[in-house]
């Protein structure tokens, strides 16, 4: 399970991801970032209480950063130690900003 | 647009699925929610796919394929709504059982895909996810899309190959290596600084795809570490993973080659297609054995197999379903990871039909010469096979051979045993004897196979009985140990031990052909003597990287004869230009004592082979001459060095007697004394 919490400030958008973010939930999380990234140009992506990232999930994050780049500005903040170990071994943090 | 062969039509204990599409083979996610399982099996009467949760000793279902699935010989399904990262499969086959005629059915047993993308139950290295009882090696579905960021095969052409053979958990696992992520493909990434500084342009790696540590006759502590067991062929190894049990391994992986393509490093793959892990009649049924034993093993008229291989069995690589197989196999390590160049283990079972007999033109090999993706891809043969065959320089032009020959000229010359002075010349010469073109020939003094560099000057013999065990395979090494069996405090013997590491890597650098060496000769790495450690995984097959301090000066000397050899392509040709040049010179001369005299009658200890380089033959910046002297002899020899034009001078690059490296630039005059047993390199310009 997912539960995805957004919050909009102007051009800023703040998108909190409480569980797991897995084969399941990732088209979710997709969905829901393309229906409000127009307009955006900081996103802020909360995993203080996101559990676990499976492949797909990078997957949606990294294509998020892509779109991100072409219209501002992404950072993902309290990112867990064990998150953090995926992003580095598989060489996807030097796409990323974490905070 | 939905497409409209993706409708449901079946549905078994909530689970929703339909006939799948044939091709490709293996699981594949198609869409968000459905992937498709596809695989052949000529004699099997039905099968079925099981289904487990990640961790689960049961399956969560398990779904027969209906006959309406089946086309050919392949069974096709498409399953819907699978939470499919943390789902493991395989397949349950039925089919004939009597063995006098070669049938393996057991439908007691669940069985890898042969197309798996990546494999659990082997997920931290020499462990067992699974009990032996249970299904243990289990398929993965994964997602094939990577960041590239541009890269690809960087083509590098086999004459400017500087080849560095390394174990890829060896490599970093001992602690010495300070690495984070020690023994994976994260570790070495940690690494890459340190072969850029020396300079090589390829990482040769043992066996990567998915093998099996655990092999009947290696107990415990001992494991199959190099790794010469496979048992998938389209799965990295994921215990070589440190992300191996969240199913990140190819990510992993792709990302070292990434890495290692970044620093201008080409990744030449060890691949081991002459048999498999299952062994013969007395071992594990994993995946191939219990799909289709008859197509994929070469099997005799009562239902044997065939053992050209040495390891119980035969991979049956010409017939045309095994052929296809491989052939989708290398295509997809070139196009998804991006693999330069594959080693081919024991190459002659390429050669060989289904009967086991060598055939003319073999199909595997016409494939692999014209095959649409693999035509940039190069291959290096092991050119002998446990059966006896012997292909060495005999594959087509995308091959270059493993020339043992060359090994072995090399390390008589450094222990002043005598020889034909006629090998020691077609050695340096890239063995025209052998090979159609010099850059066919990979030259070497030591690799994974045998003693290390530094051991070969350190030790006598083989001292393999580290755990115990019989070495099975022990060979003569032609080593010679200085003097002292093993570790001495002996400063003398140290110091010609140095300078025995130094000579034997000339040799290999300053000849003609395509240089290779093992990880960790740059810093003299032991292996306490042991010459064959396959099953070492510990200290002794392990990468120690203290000696780093203590043989810096042999780093140095190999840095330096690395960027020499870059600077010159005098040593890189293609062909065997033995005649004169431009400079009025002949390319390669060969001297004694006196200049311009070699006496082929006695045994060579004591020689020099010139080159001369024009800049109009090359595109070289300025005309020169490169002379390397070798001194075998336990005596010290004077050399006259050839005359060469008005205001060009002799200087020294490297000299192995030159412990400090302080004597490099020396102008030398006339004649060069080198010290007992000494390689010097200069270079006239």
């Amino acid at each position: 399970m997912l539960d995805i919490k957004k919050q909009q400030d102007g051009t800023k958008l703040t998108v909190k991801l409480i569980g797991d973010l897995d084969t399941i939930t990732s088209p979710n999380l997709e969905a829901s970032l393309s229906e409000s990234l127009t307009g955006i140009d900081y996103l802020v992506l909360d995993f203080s209480e996101l559990n676990y990232i499976s492949s797909a999930g990078l997957r949606v994050i990294l294509s998020t950063q892509e779109t991100m780049n072409k219209q501002g500005k992404m950072v993902i903040r309290n990112v867990s130690d064990e998150i953090k170990k995926i992003f580095e071994v598989v060489g996807f943090i030097k796409f990323l900003n974490l905070e | 647009m939905r497409r409209i062969d993706e409708f449901i039509s079946h549905e078994i204990n909530g689970i929703r699925y339909r006939r799948g599409r044939l091709l490709p083979f293996g699981a594949t996610v198609v869409g968000d929610n459905a992937v498709n399982f596809s695989v052949y099996s000529k004699d099997a009467y039905s099968c079925s796919l099981v289904l487990y949760n990640i961790g689960a000793d049961e399956p969560f279902v398990e779904i027969p394929f209906d006959d309406e699935f089946r086309t050919g010989s392949v069974f096709a399904m498409m399953v819907f709504d699978l939470d499919w990262e943390k789902v493991e499969y395989g397949y349950r086959f039925d089919g004939p059982t009597d063995r006098s005629k070669g049938y393996r059915f057991d439908k007691s047993k669940v069985l890898l895909d042969p197309y798996a993308k990546l494999v659990s139950g082997r997920d931290v290295f020499n462990k067992k996810t699974y009990p032996d009882s249970n299904f243990q090696c289990r398929g993965r579905i994964i997602r094939e899309d990577f960041n590239w960021e541009g890269d690809k095969p960087l083509c590098i052409p086999f004459k400017d190959l500087i080849i560095y053979e390394a174990h890829l958990r060896g490599f970093t696992m001992d602690p010495s290596s300070g690495v984070k992520y020690g023994g994976t493909y994260a570790g070495f990434i940690e690494k890459i600084p340190h072969l850029k500084k020396l300079g090589i342009n390829a990482v040769e790696f043992l066996p990567i795809f998915e093998f099996d540590e655990f092999v009947p006759e290696l107990p415990a502590p001992a494991c199959n570490y190099w790794g010469y067991m496979t048992y998938n062929y389209f799965s990295p190894k994921t215990g070589f993973s440190a992300t191996g049990s969240m199913g990140l391994a190819a990510d992993e992986m792709k990302n070292l080659v990434k890495e290692l393509h970044k620093a201008g490093i080409a990744v030449i793959l060890d691949i081991v297609f002459n048999h498999t892990a299952e062994f013969g009649d007395e071992g594990p049924t994993l995946s191939f054995k219990g799909i289709d034993n008859r197509t994929w093993y070469i099997m005799g008229e009562d239902g044997n197999y065939l053992d050209y291989s040495g390891c119980k069995n035969t991979l049956n690589c010409n017939n045309p379903v095994v052929r296809s197989f491989i052939l989708d196999s290398l295509r997809y390590w070139v196009s998804d990871y991006h693999v330069d160049v594959f080693r081919v283990d024991e190459a002659p079972v390429f050669t060989r039909g289904q009967d086991g007999r060598p055939v003319v033109s073999p199909p595997l090999v016409d494939a692999l010469e014209n095959d649409p993706i693999l035509s940039s891809t190069s291959f290096i043969s092991e050119g002998f096979d446990f059966g006896g065959l012997y292909t060495i320089g005999k594959l087509p032009v995308n091959w270059a051979d493993w020339n043992p020959r060359t090994r072995d000229t090399y390390r008589r010359l450094a222990k002043a045993f005598p020889q034909n002075p006629q090998e020691v010349i077609d050695s340096f010469s890239g063995s025209p004897d052998l090979f159609g073109s010099p850059d066919r020939a990979i030259n070497y003094a030591d690799c994974h196979d045998g003693l290390t560099l530094y051991d070969l000057v350190a030790y006598n013999g083989s001292h393999a009985d580290d755990v115990g065990m019989v070495n099975p395979f022990s060979v003569d090494h032609v080593s010679w140990n200085c003097g002292i069996e093993g570790e001495t405090n002996d400063p003398e013997v140290n110091a010609l031990r140095h300078r025995q590491i130094k000579n034997l890597i000339s040799y290999v650098l300053m000849s003609r052909g395509v240089p290779m060496f093992f990880m960790g000769d740059e810093f003299a790495n032991s292996q306490k003597g042991n010459g064959n450690a396959y099953m070492q995984d510990n200290p002794i097959g392990w990468l120690n990287w203290d000696r780093l301090k203590d043989y810096e000066d042999v780093f140095e000397y190999f840095r330096t004869l690395i960027a020499f050899r870059k600077e010159h392509p005098v040593f890189r040709t293609t062909s065997y230009s033995m005649g004169y040049n431009s400079s009025g010179y002949p390319e390669m001369s060969w001297h004694g004592e006196k200049a311009w005299q070699l006496d082929m009658r006695t045994p060579l200890l004591t020689f020099a082979v010139m080159y001369s380089e024009p800049k109009a033959d090359f595109g070289t910046k300025e005309d020169c001459f490169i002379y390397c002297a070798v001194n075998s002899h336990w005596e010290e020899h004077t050399m006259q060095l050839p005359i060469i034009p008005d205001g060009m001078k002799w200087s020294l690059v490297a000299y192995s007697g030159d412990e400090k490296g302080t004597r490099k630039g020396e102008i030398i005059n006339g004649y060069a004394t080198l010290m007992p047993r000494s390689v010097m390199v200069l270079i006239g310009k």
